[in-house]
Order: C-alpha cells, then structure tokens, then sequence
C-alpha cells in the first residue's frame, strides 16, 4: 500500500496550510479550497485503508488516530456551518495536521485481521461515536483554552461569552460520550455477558464521562467564574487523554482488553 | 448565629455538601483499612430491592418537603458524590485489580475498590441524590424536561438496578469435548474464583468450527517482535508485496505444514489437527539484489517458529493466525421444552439464550486450531440484568435528544 503515507503527508500539509490561510480577520478563499481538498483527501485515505484492509479501519491505535483527525476536519465544517468561532478553525486544523503527521510517522500495524469479538455491529457506531465525542472535547478544551486566555482582565460580561461555546461543545461532547457508553454497555453484553466489568479502559471512561458531568453540570449552574469553567473544560480533557493514551503506559493495562499496547492471544481476546 | 433548623434548611453549597459526602466515605474508608477483607455484598433478593429500593423513594418522597432531605437534590451533593466516586474508583484506573496491586492499597482493602465499602456509600449517596433532584423536579412539567428526566431517570433506574441485582449473578465456563457426555458441571470464571452451581441443563459439543483469517506476513522492527511493521498482507503462492523497502515473493506456500525437529524445510502435514501453514520468500531489496530466501512458519503445535533476519536488526515473519469467528454446536439435555437432538449454534457476539441462562463463545484449544477437539463456554446467569438495560436506554435516549433537540428547547432544560 504505497499511497497510504504519502496521502497522510499531503492531507497534513492540506490541513496546515487550511489552517494558516483561516488566520486573520477575513479567512482567505484559498482557505476554504484547502480546507475542502483537506476533507476529501482525508475521507479518500479513511475509504481507501476500508477497501484495502477489507473491514472498518477503527481498530487499531494508530486507525483510531486517523478517524479522529478526521472526525476534526469534519467539525471544522460544522463549526464555519453552526458556530461563529472562525478563530477555532485554525488550531483545529493544526491539530487534525498533527494526528495525521503522527500517522504518517509511524503508521502502525495495517492488519487485515479482526478479532472475532469486533465483528459485532455495534463496533462501527461505538467507537465512531466516542472518537466523535474526543473530537468535540478537544475543541471544547482549545475553545475554553483560547476563552481562557482572551478573558483575563475582561469583564464579567465578556468572559461570560467567552465561556458558552466550550460549554455547549463540552455538553455535545457529553452527549456522545454517554451514547458511546451505552453502545459498549450493550456489546459487552453480547461479547462477554456482562454490561460493565471496570476493566481499566472502562474506568477511565467512566472517570472522563464523570468529569464532564461535573464540569457541564457546573457549567450550566452558572456559580462559578467563566474562567474557572474553561479551566474546568481544559482539566476534564485531561481524562479524555488518559482513557486513550495515557494508559496504555500504565501498570493497570496489563489486565486492559482494550487497551492498543499488547497484542493479545486472539482467542482470548475474543472471549474474556 | 446561626439557628440549627437554619442550617439544615436553608441551600447547603459546596462546603456542606463535600463535608457530608466527605464524612460518609472517609468513615466508610476507616472502617475498611481497619477491616481489610471486608467486601460492601448485599444479601441478595427479595432483600436487595428492599434495601436499595425503600431509601430511594423515601428521597424521591421527601425531596419536595423543605425539610433536610431536600437538600440532597442540590448539584453540590450529586457532585460531591461523584467526586467521591471517582476518587475511590481512581487506583483502578492506574493499578491492577488484583495481587499485583500496591502492598499499601491492598492493606487497607482498597485492592478491589468496586467491592469496598467505601464505593459502596459513594454510590448510595448519588443514588439519593438522583432520587431527590427527580422527587423535587416532578414538580415541573416534564415536556420541557424530557431530556432531564431520561438521563437522570436512566441513570437511577441503571445504577439501582446494578446494585439490587449485585450479588444474584452466576457466571461460570463450561468445558466440554468434541462429542463428549453431556456436562453441567461450571467451573470459577477465574482461577481462584467462587464456584458456581451447576447448570439446570446439560450441554453436549457436537461440531466446532473456526475460520481462520488468511496468515499475514509482518515485518518486526529492531528486533522488537510484538511491534509488528506496517503493511501486513495476506500469504499466497505467488504473492508479491512491498514491504518496509522490500520487494518480497512467495515462491512455496503450505497450507499445513509440519516443522522437522532437524530444522529442515517444513513438509506438507495435511488435516493435521493444529498444523499451520508455511511460506518460502524471497526478499529482494530496492535494486531488486536478493538479499534472503528462507522458509516463514508462525509456531503451533507443529514446530516452532521460523523467521528471516534483515539488516538494522529487523526480522521477517509469519505473524500467528488470528481466527475470524468460531462456532460451537451444542445440544441441550434436560431443559424442558428444548429438543435434545437440535444443535443450537454459539459464536462469539452471538449468545445462545437457554431459559435464564446465557451460553457465550469463550475459548478453543488454540494449540489444535480450527481442529480443536474442546471448547470453553461461558455460561451466565444474571436475572433482572433488564433494569440496568432499560436505565441505559434511557439515558442513550436522553442524550440523543439533548444532543438533537433545538437550541431552545435545550436552552430550557
């Protein structure tokens, strides 16, 4: 498969130089081309890896990478659509170009296999949805980080606004987390028979899904400062991190089937 | 100063609120470092419903008086509570649930934090609080709060679902033998674990079938063999593939093969159970120079694994064969109703429902293959499993609609 990193390379450089043309106060319309041919070319490498591995290309570490830099030009569109953050576009994009340079870098193993126990039809919406919900999270994090810093010394009033996008993008956020919780919840019960085991993966997942809840919740209650809610939204993602990457580094993975570290014995994978 | 009834009726904000939550679960925890073994099991039913059924409508009752209770409604409660749920849940997170568990949090029984009692109170007190927040919102119209009463409906109906039915599940694997006797003898899920009864019926293995995802060829970097390289393919007689620089051709493939103990060539080893297939290649570098021809063979049960070394400590390899989907036939002996000859059919994602009982895909002798001659079966019981089903419908409903609804509406909730 010789295409699949140079695509990446060229969907990257895409994606850097849609974000750069989106800087200033009047995005440029070379941006919005580069923008496009950025989203085609990263749908085009997501549908070419599907053809050529001959199955949904979200299993491993580095195709969830992929899908997620994905799910980020996708949003990019949603936000210029539904959203009047134009401002967010760029770190979106640049951080889109840096999932797709990690790819590229180090493309990981495109194995055509698939265990037994992810031929379930709730494989493609579960983690489709949660790598959705990751999405919205980071760029509820990079909206709260931007308002953070651009309320610092504003009024209340400002720093109120400033506040609402990462909150809404959070509350969406939690919205898919909870529904990719409960898609798990029912396969688990197919594959295992059991609806929640507290492997570590699913700990983490209930740490980050429990995280949001508070900060939302906060959020919407409206007691504490606006920039107390968007550090709030920043410390939450923090979680997100550790439930994808952080804990494949730590002790409690080595009893995780979920976790991308270890290759697993497939049969065990399939059953336990 | 501040008059008692004052106190306890007036809105609590966060220091009361963390202080209460923080009392019983720090209490909670000092009882169990002082009693390490101690595990939070209810006794089970009808006991169980009583238990975690009565507090909840006492707090959904009382949460519309102005009275003490109505304070466990308040979001500083219900976000204490989870606070301290998370706070508990959190050594599972980043340590194993078992021996290999700190000395420190073993020694003060927080080993298995799900069994412990201070979980236990966390989640006692975000129940109430659920209870409450409903009790006291019941009195708003519900239309404008259909997202409200889905996700906290839900999320009540799942988590007090889970806790009365705690303890009433029966989980155990099954091992039977191609064409066997009939067996209902269940064995611990995991070694060392509670035995659990027999099954009411007996299962009877009468055909296995494995499909096996074609063997990959994989290329491991710096001498790293679970990392494998990118673009593993498919092995076939004739196939050539660019891999890591490499051109690579396969001039033989063996379907089954066997590995002489000599360590010469692998030899055709047809219908033999176990036996995985072989592969000559020839790698040939970007000047099209041959740089090794040799044999592939992934390790079984018939001979160990051979590879072919590159340069910069990089190895060619057969990576092992991954099944695709197996299948158990069984027959069912002894429960009523059920046809003694029919094979039912059990593959993994796709448990056989035999009255109460759910019977899972699990294991197969790995070593034989797809000719595995035994099978492990999970076999569980989990009665009112249904109420924490509907409570995580629930809530899936709840969060589509507050993801979907108009911007007013959500606006209202």
């Amino acid at each position: 498969m010789t295409w699949y990193v140079p695509a990446l390379w060229t969907a990257c450089v895409l994606c850097l130089l849609s974000a750069g043309l989106s800087l200033g106060r009047r995005p440029f319309r070379l941006g919005w081309v580069a923008g496009a041919m950025c989203a085609l070319a990263v749908l085009g490498i997501e549908g070419g890896l599907w053809v050529h591995l001959a199955r949904p290309p979200l299993r491993s570490l580095a195709e969830t990478r992929l899908a997620y830099a994905a799910w980020l030009v996708a949003m990019g569109w949603v936000l210029a659509w539904r959203v009047s953050a134009p401002w967010l576009r760029a770190p979106m994009l640049a951080l889109a170009a840096l999932f797709l340079a990690l790819n590229a870098a180090d493309p990981g193993t495109l194995d055509r296999t698939l265990p037994p126990s992810l031929l379930s039809p709730w494989f493609v919406p579960h983690v489709v949805t949660y790598l959705g919900a990751y999405a919205l999270l980071s760029l509820a994090a990079l909206a709260a980080a931007g308002g953070w810093w651009r309320a610092r010394g504003a009024d209340a009033a400002v720093a109120k606004a400033e506040a609402q996008l990462p909150l809404r993008l959070a509350g969406a956020g939690l919205c898919l987390l909870t529904l990719g919780l409960v898609m798990g919840a029912l396969w688990a019960r197919d594959a295992w028979g059991r609806l929640w085991a507290w492997d570590p993966k699913e700990t983490w997942a209930f740490l980050s899904w429990a995280a949001y809840l508070v900060v939302v919740h906060e959020g919407w209650r409206n007691r504490l400062s606006p920039r107390a809610v968007m550090a709030a939204v920043v410390v939450a993602f923090l979680f997100i991190l550790g439930c994808w990457f952080a804990l494949n580094h730590l002790p409690a993975a080595q009893r995780s089937i979920h976790t991308y570290a270890v290759e697993k014995v497939p049969a065990a994978d399939a059953g336990r | 100063m501040t008059s008692t009834r004052t106190t306890w009726t007036r809105p609590w904000g966060y220091p009361a609120a963390v202080s209460l939550v923080l009392a019983g679960v720090a209490g909670a925890l000092l009882v169990q470092a002082f009693h390490p073994s101690l595990r939070a099991v209810l006794p089970g039913e009808p006991w169980n419903w009583l238990l975690v059924g009565i507090p909840l409508v006492l707090a959904f009752g009382l949460a519309r008086l102005p009275s003490t209770a109505k304070t466990l409604a308040e979001l500083p409660v219900g976000v204490a509570a989870l606070g301290a749920l998370m706070v508990v849940a959190a050594p599972a997170a980043i340590w194993p649930q078992d021996a290999r568990a700190p000395e420190w949090l073993r020694r003060i029984g927080m080993g298995q934090p799900f069994d412990s009692l201070p979980f236990a109170v966390a989640c006692a007190l975000l129940l109430a609080h659920l209870a409450a927040a409903l009790g006291v919102t019941r009195a708003r119209p519900w239309r404008a709060r259909v997202a409200f009463f889905l996700l906290h409906g839900g999320m009540l109906v799942a988590l007090a679902g889970a806790l009365a039915s705690a303890g009433l599940a029966q989980r155990g694997r099954l091992a039977l033998r191609l064409r066997g006797a009939p067996s209902a003898q269940l064995r611990p899920e995991v070694p060392g674990g509670q035995a659990p009864q027999a099954l009411p019926f007996a299962l009877r293995l009468m055909d296995f079938e494995a499909d096996f995802h074609p063997p990959t060829l994989a290329l491991a970097k710096g001498g790293r063999m679970d990392s494998f390289g990118q673009n593993g393919v498919f092995l076939a007689e004739g196939a050539t593939q660019e891999l890591g620089g490499y051109a690579i051709c396969v001039v033989a493939f063996i379907g089954r093969a066997a590995v002489p103990a000599d360590g010469a060539d692998p030899v055709s080893f047809p219908n033999q159970p176990g036996a995985g297939p072989a592969a000559r290649v020839q790698v040939r570098d970007a000047q099209g120079k041959l740089v090794v021809e040799g044999w592939l063979h992934a390790r079984d049960a018939w001979g160990p694994a051979m590879f072919l070394e590159l340069a910069g400590g990089d190895a060619l390899l057969m990576a092992p064969r991954r099944p695709r989907q197996f299948m158990s036939r069984v027959q069912v002996h002894g429960l009523p109703g059920a046809d003694p000859q029919t094979a039912h059919e059990v593959r993994v994602n796709e448990p056989l429902r035999l009255g109460e009982w759910k019977v899972y895909q699990h294991e197969f002798d790995e070593a034989m293959g797809d000719l595995s001659q035994g099978v492990s079966l999970l076999c569980v019981r989990e009665p009112r499993q249904g109420v924490v089903v509907a409570g995580l419908w629930m809530m899936g409903a709840g969060a589509l609609y507050l993801l979907l609804a108009r911007r007013g509406e959500r606006g209202r909730q």
